[in-house]
């Protein structure tokens, strides 16, 4: 019995020691990390110096700066958007190059103007390509409900997905309680 | 050979009883028992659509720059895991088609679980003995929702990070932990570097595991305690009539899960969701107007919206403000759920073991209480999504709040009470019916009529105040109502001599008198100019009202000579 005793003793013990161990390890991760530490280094020093593959475009320079200048209002995909007291930033549908230009740097009713200063001709020029492809943009995986995000997607999920489901269930199952 | 397959795992396990019980187990027919079903295929289409993208998702934070085929970002520099979405979108085949299927399956997962758990809570289904498996429901449905929110947040476009931030500030609000628990969870302050690849962890794993686990003992409680069934003929407590697992009910099942799997991947191919494309890279700067989370969490978004600004403080301490719309709400909401059933038999004194389902026409308390939670959370639901709905209504967004806000308490009060009458009415007509001599109390058709004229009431006061102000008032603040009864000259005096001079020669502002631009500028463009502010002038809307600046030009353009 005695013997017995003394070698499960042992054995914790050991199990104990280990799993000290192991919680330093995940406790203080520095001590595992220690040796990754330059390579990470370099990784940050290529991602500061890396070449593009492919150069940025008037497209996407145009959507950088819609997306900072204009989204605010007229929402990412250009649907337009409320602001306070009934006043509305209008959906980009319908207006020419030469409108969404005058407006930018017009600022018409309560849209700010942005002059030469702000935004240079050539960057002008680059969110009007941009607000022009927004108004038809690539349209992929079907029907666009609109353009306005979660709001609609969710009235789309009750009333076509839960009601088609309800409707199957009550063909499938019994109607009368 | 197969027979003797069969009989040596028989004689070792005792398959064959076990099989034999399952398939003889009887399920009621009634379509709404369906619903529960309809959970577990959105689930497993879930996992199915989810593990696929797992296999071309990167949830690091690294940032690159985008060289894939859409070429409105190319070369626009985003984190690896909104490109390699965008790489599932446009590159990987069918991935567009999976990420969609993957996207209404989880808006359809928490849409069915609310039915199932209105279906059971109208028909008294969670009564003794099944209010654990109700918690368990409970816990799964809060489950969805995080693991919801965890998906939303992890492509890493404009919007979901817009949704994060939301909840950073949330987290943010708790008294006392607040700040520590955010940059605990984000390992610093927003947006961090960690938050992708934590919230990874938890969407994939962690929590996916906890909702299978407890749909598992879901299962399980309902194989054990046997299912509702409505009273009807032959029906008791102590039978259940309806279809055997095999073959009629396994053959339903089956139908269930294709009718999901169909209403589910024609969604999928046929309406966009989430075209996250079009949001760009997350930008801590920027925020994209009609920002929203998916339904099941826009219940919160409204609250935060409706709640009216007040500093709540619990002195010393302040309790920031969105602390209450958010985590007090939802804490009190699931705390309502939890404890329901136990609540209703304590209220009800009714401890007794039901099998038998409450008809909702019939429980003149209970059913009242359900459509008034469900007003309310409809209100919240509007309200979450308010400036998109003022556009479509072509409504002042703030007017809107305001009905929004008084609705969120009137109307599950007026729901509450005229389906509570209606349902009486129903029962006394019915006890009629059965005893057609008994004596009656007319109050309840007076309680009707009473409730009917407070309806109506309100629809005239929601109607006149939509209609009554002019397109382009602007509200009359307290410095516009101090103004009342000056003259255009006083209030030029007050508010632009300032800086124009007493005889718009210009002190601070530029010179507005005859034979400036001034002069040339339409009485609209003056009035823009006043209300939006230019350069250095300030905005005033609220400082005067539109007729007093048409007073105020007027004055003007008599100094001009024109007028």
């Amino acid at each position: 019995m005695q013997g017995i005793r003394f070698r499960r003793r042992h054995i914790s013990r050991a199990g104990v020691s280990l799993l000290v161990v192991v919680l330093l390890f995940v406790a203080f991760p520095s001590l595992a990390t220690d040796e990754d530490a330059p390579e990470q280094g370099t990784d940050a020093e290529e991602s500061e110096h890396f070449e593009p593959i492919v150069p940025r475009n008037d497209l996407s320079i145009g959507g950088e700066l819609y997306r900072s200048e204009c989204s605010a209002c007229h929402a990412a995909t250009g649907i337009g958007g409320t602001l306070s007291f009934r006043d509305n930033a209008p959906p980009l549908k319908g207006f020419s190059a030469l409108e969404l230009a005058a407006a930018i740097r017009g600022g018409p009713g309560e849209m700010p103007f942005f002059g030469p200063d702000s935004i240079s001709d050539k960057e002008l020029e680059q969110i009007v390509t941009y607000s022009l492809y927004l108004q038809n943009p690539e349209d992929l995986g079907g029907a666009p409900i609109g353009r306005v995000g979660p709001v609609m997607e969710g009235l789309v999920a009750w009333a076509v997905g839960m009601s088609a489901i309800v409707l199957g269930l009550m063909w499938i199952g019994d109607r009368r309680a | 050979m197969i027979r003797g397959i069969v009989r040596a795992f028989d004689e070792r396990l005792g398959t064959a009883r076990m099989t034999r019980e399952v398939l003889n187990k009887v399920f009621p027919d009634h379509w709404s028992f369906l619903l529960g079903e309809v959970i577990l295929y959105c689930f497993i289409i879930l996992v199915a659509t989810g593990v696929y993208l797992t296999l071309f998702f990167d949830a690091s934070q690294q940032e690159v720059l985008y060289a894939g085929s859409y070429v409105p970002l190319q070369g626009v520099q985003m984190s690896r895991a909104y490109a390699s979405a965008l790489d599932i979108t446009f590159s990987v085949r069918s991935g567009l088609v999976v990420r969609q299927v993957h996207h209404w399956a989880a808006l359809l997962f928490a849409a069915s679980m609310v039915t199932h758990l209105l279906r059971t809570f109208f028909t008294a289904a969670f009564r003794k003995p099944r209010e654990l498996n109700w918690a368990v429901g409970v816990t799964l449905l809060m489950l969805a929702m995080v693991n919801g929110f965890t998906g939303y947040s992890l492509v890493d476009d404009q919007l979901s990070g817009t949704g994060l931030r939301i909840g950073y500030s949330i987290v943010l609000s708790i008294p006392f932990v607040g700040p520590w628990l955010s940059s605990l969870l984000l390992g610093g302050e927003f947006p961090g570097a960690d938050i992708i690849s934590r919230l990874f962890v938890l969407h994939v794993m962690i929590v996916p595991s906890i909702i299978t686990l407890l749909l598992v003992v879901h299962m399980v409680i309902l194989v054990r305690q046997k299912h509702t069934q409505f009273p009807g003929r032959g029906r008791r407590e102590g039978n259940i009539i309806g279809l055997r697992l095999w073959p009629t009910y396994a053959m339903k099942a089956v139908g269930v899960f294709f009718l999901t799997g169909a209403v589910l991947a024609l969604m999928g191919g046929l309406i966009q969701i989430n075209p996250i494309w079009m949001f760009g890279p997350f930008r801590a700067a920027d925020v994209s107007s009609a920002s929203q989370p998916d339904w099941y969490v826009g219940w919160l978004e409204g609250a935060l919206r409706l709640m009216p600004a007040w500093e709540l403080r619990a002195s010393p301490f302040e309790v920031p403000n969105p602390f209450y719309p958010s985590l007090v709400l939802a804490g009190g909401v699931f705390l309502v759920l939890y404890a329901w059933p136990w609540m209703e038999a304590r209220l009800t004194r009714d401890h007794e073991i039901h099998h038998l389902l409450d008809r909702p026409s019939e429980r003149p308390v209970r059913t009242p209480i359900g459509l008034a939670a469900i007003s309310f959370f409809a209100v919240l639901f509007v309200a979450g999504g308010d400036d998109v709905i003022a556009v479509w209504l072509d409504m002042s967004v703030n007017t809107m709040v305001r009905i929004l806000q008084l609705l969120a308490i009137v109307l599950p009060i007026v729901v509450f009470l005229v389906s509570r009458s209606a349902i009486r009415l129903r029962l006394r007509k019915q006890q009629e019916k059965a005893e057609p001599f008994c004596p009656r109390v007319g109050h309840s058709r007076w309680e009707a009529r009473t409730l009917a004229a407070l309806v109506l009431v309100f629809v005239w006061f929601t109607v006149t105040s939509l209609s009554s102000p002019s397109p382009h008032v602007l509200p009359e603040t307290w410095t516009a109502k101090a103004n009342a009864g000056m003259s255009g000259a006083q209030m030029y005096e007050a508010a632009c001599a300032q800086c124009h001079g007493q005889n718009l020669e210009g002190v601070f502002g530029p010179a507005i008198g005859a034979g400036t631009d001034s002069e040339d500028m339409s009485d609209t463009l003056i009035q823009a100019v006043v209300f939006a502010g230019i350069g250095k002038m300030p905005p005033m809307p609220g400082v005067l009202t539109e007729i007093q600046v048409q007073e105020v030009i007027a004055f003007i353009r008599q100094l001009q000579g024109i007028g």
